[in-house]
């Protein structure tokens, strides 16, 4: 594991903390906040660590659902995960991941889109 | 009730007063226009309307100028230094619109120093951990060396005290050939007895700190189980010739294959429980049961029982039985004698065969003593026949040269009264390097080689002597030694011996020895 992008900034020390935040971020959206209302934020949370971990070459335990199957009912936009795009990314900045990784990681999340915005 | 006036200026005192800090900047040139007295004191502000980019770094700044695009709240950190302390601040930065209708940016925050606190704690505990780790590592080390210094201590004991009990039993023997009157004979065998039972004393604490100090290596050969029984069974039915007791053998009726064990260890145990049984039984029974347990291609599983109708165990005193030095109790030494490690010593060494010793016991009824073990089945298909010893023939030794290595006084007169009986001439050497002279000046036939000598030692001298003799003719030496550890065995063949004497030794024993090696020499 030792030269992926998980490792070399500190594994789940760093990427649990970057979750934090970002979810921090996220819920001081007044227009992302209310997608996560009912929302069990820790075990979200965990997942999303679990989740960056695998997508960063770390350890495999992501075991969330089909990524597709659970954003469905949300009808998530596109400028909503562009939004959430713009938050994770500044998380990443001040957890002190470096400007070219940072759009390394963003350039993986935006491979998502498909999975995840189901509405215009 | 205060008038209105006052009212307001309460309040102005109370935001200037509160432990928050907060500040109203101008969402365009981003200059702070309001802030109370918190906020100043945390970033040293004394003027008016300071600008942001003097107190925050680049990167805040265009978050911060993010936030107020994107109309979010900016979350961010901030470490600050009032009065020399560190303060740790967390910090929020939002678009506000006020009554005038105008926007504004609000930035609000308070110390928080908990993180810091909670690293400081981690490490503080961290430290303390580290501290009690070296203690007891420290601590293990001083066990260690202690219970080393132990099993040491025991093993050179136990052969200091076989060199003179080699002079006490050598001398008796000798005494034994003389012409005796009865009460002289019956003082002697007194004395003899005693020094058997002390040197089988020695052995059991040099075998106890040998396993304590997992230096036991077993040897399986292949042996006749039911014969073994019988075996130990004869030879233990001498011990209670007296006494109103009967020794059974019982023994399966099929025919057992030849099994792998170390028998030598095997009988060292039957031997103790059988030996504890005749010690503890005063009248009735004793027996010595092989059971055939169950049988596949490869093993055999065998139990073990030895029977007594004895003076009984208290169930108290069951599960301490093993403990090295524990007897039933502590007037059982002074009753019946014993060092108390023949159970320790038989249960550890079980343990190495795979097996258990399980004790059932009653009171006044007696005693059982139970292993089971999984033995291999041998291959071979007859065990290996020992040469039987050849009769003693004192001409055999007739013109033989046989010199005698040893720093000891008291050895070398007991070896030459051993080796004056027959025929054989005797030269003597007190150290290595006098035998390696004396070698070279006689036409010597055998060597009997003490290990541990001044000047040159055994080993040096067997190497020695290896060097200088012609291939053709190998001069047999054995090694005497007081020394019954498997590292001296080792020493011994490395170095050129050819077999090991344990001091101390019966005479017939040693003579019969000396002339198996003689004869083998002489075939060579």
């Amino acid at each position: 594991m030792a030269g992926t992008l998980f490792e070399l900034y500190g594994g789940f020390a760093t990427f649990s903390a970057v979750v934090n935040s970002f979810y921090q971020k996220v819920l001081d959206s007044d227009e992302l906040a209310p997608y996560f209302d009912n929302v069990n934020m820790e075990r979200l949370m965990s997942h999303q660590t679990n989740f960056i971990a695998t997508a960063l070459g770390g350890p495999d335990n992501y075991e969330g659902r089909d990524l597709k199957q659970v954003h469905a009912r949300y009808n998530i936009t596109v400028p909503h995960f562009q939004e959430v795009g713009e938050l994770l990314s500044e998380s990443l900045e001040e957890a002190g991941v470096k400007d070219e990784d940072v759009a390394t990681i963003m350039n993986l999340i935006s491979g998502l889109m498909d999975q995840i915005v189901s509405s215009k | 009730m205060p008038s209105h006036q006052n009212a307001s200026q309460l309040l102005s005192e109370l935001v200037h007063n509160i432990d928050q800090g907060m500040a109203l900047c101008d969402i365009e040139n981003l200059n702070v226009i309001e802030f109370n007295q918190t906020f100043a004191s945390w970033f040293g502000i004394t003027g008016d309307n300071p600008a942001l980019k003097l107190i925050f770094a680049d990167d805040i700044l265009k978050r911060i100028n993010n936030a107020i695009t994107k109309n979010r709240i900016y979350r961010f950190k901030h470490i600050t230094t009032v009065n020399r302390r560190e303060q740790h601040l967390d910090l929020n930065a939002k678009v506000i619109v006020l009554a005038n209708g105008q926007s504004y940016l609000f930035i609000q925050g308070i110390v928080n120093n908990n993180e810091q606190q909670m690293i400081k704690m981690v490490k503080d505990h961290s430290v303390f951990i580290e501290h009690g780790k070296q203690l007891l590592e420290e601590a293990v080390v001083k066990a260690e060396s202690a219970n080393n210094a132990k099993s040491m201590f025991l093993a050179s004991m136990s052969h200091e005290l076989r060199t003179p009990m080699n002079g006490i039993l050598g001398m008796v023997q000798q005494l034994f050939k003389g012409e005796l009157s009865e009460e002289q004979a019956e003082y002697l065998t007194t004395i003899q007895h005693s020094g058997d039972q002390l040197l089988a004393i020695i052995n059991q604490v040099l075998d106890f700190s040998k396993i304590e100090a997992h230096k036991v290596e077993l040897h399986p050969e292949s042996v006749d189980m039911k014969q073994v029984i019988h075996n130990i069974v004869s030879l233990c039915s001498g011990a209670q010739e007296d006494k109103g007791t009967t020794i059974a053998a019982v023994v399966p009726e099929q025919t057992l294959p030849f099994l792998l064990v170390d028998d030598v260890r095997l009988k060292q145990v039957l031997i103790n429980l059988l030996n504890n049984a005749i010690k503890f039984t005063q009248q009735g029974e004793i027996s010595l049961e092989l059971v055939l347990i169950n049988t596949d291609k490869s093993h055999c599983q065998l139990q073990f029982t030895v029977n007594d109708t004895g003076i009984g165990i208290h169930p108290d005193r069951i599960e301490h039985l093993f403990e090295p030095f524990a007897q039933n109790d502590a007037s059982t030494t002074r009753n019946f004698g014993g060092t108390g490690l023949g159970l320790t010593i038989s249960n550890q060494l079980v343990g190495l065969m795979g097996g258990k010793i399980k004790v059932e016991s009653e009171l006044d009824k007696g005693s059982n003593f139970s292993f089971t073990l999984s033995l291999p089945i041998s291959h071979q298909v007859e065990p290996e026949v020992m040469a039987k010893a050849p009769e003693l023939t004192k001409a055999f030794f007739k013109n033989k040269k046989i010199l005698v290595v040893d720093d000891t006084r008291i050895n070398i007169k007991i070896m030459s009264m051993v080796i004056s009986d027959t025929e054989a001439e005797i030269i003597v050497a007190t150290n290595g390097q006098e035998a390696v002279e004396a070698f070279k000046s006689n036409n010597i036939d055998l060597i009997l080689m003490d290990c541990l000598m001044p000047v040159m030692d055994g080993f040096e001298a067997t190497a020695a002597i290896r060097a200088i003799e012609p291939a053709a003719e190998h001069t047999i030496i054995l090694a005497v030694t007081a020394s019954a550890s498997e590292e001296i065995a080792v020493q011994c063949k490395a170095s050129g011996m050819d077999d090991i004497i344990l001091k101390p030794f019966k005479f017939d024993d040693l003579l019969a020895k000396l002339q198996s090696a003689l004869m083998l020499n002489h075939q060579i």
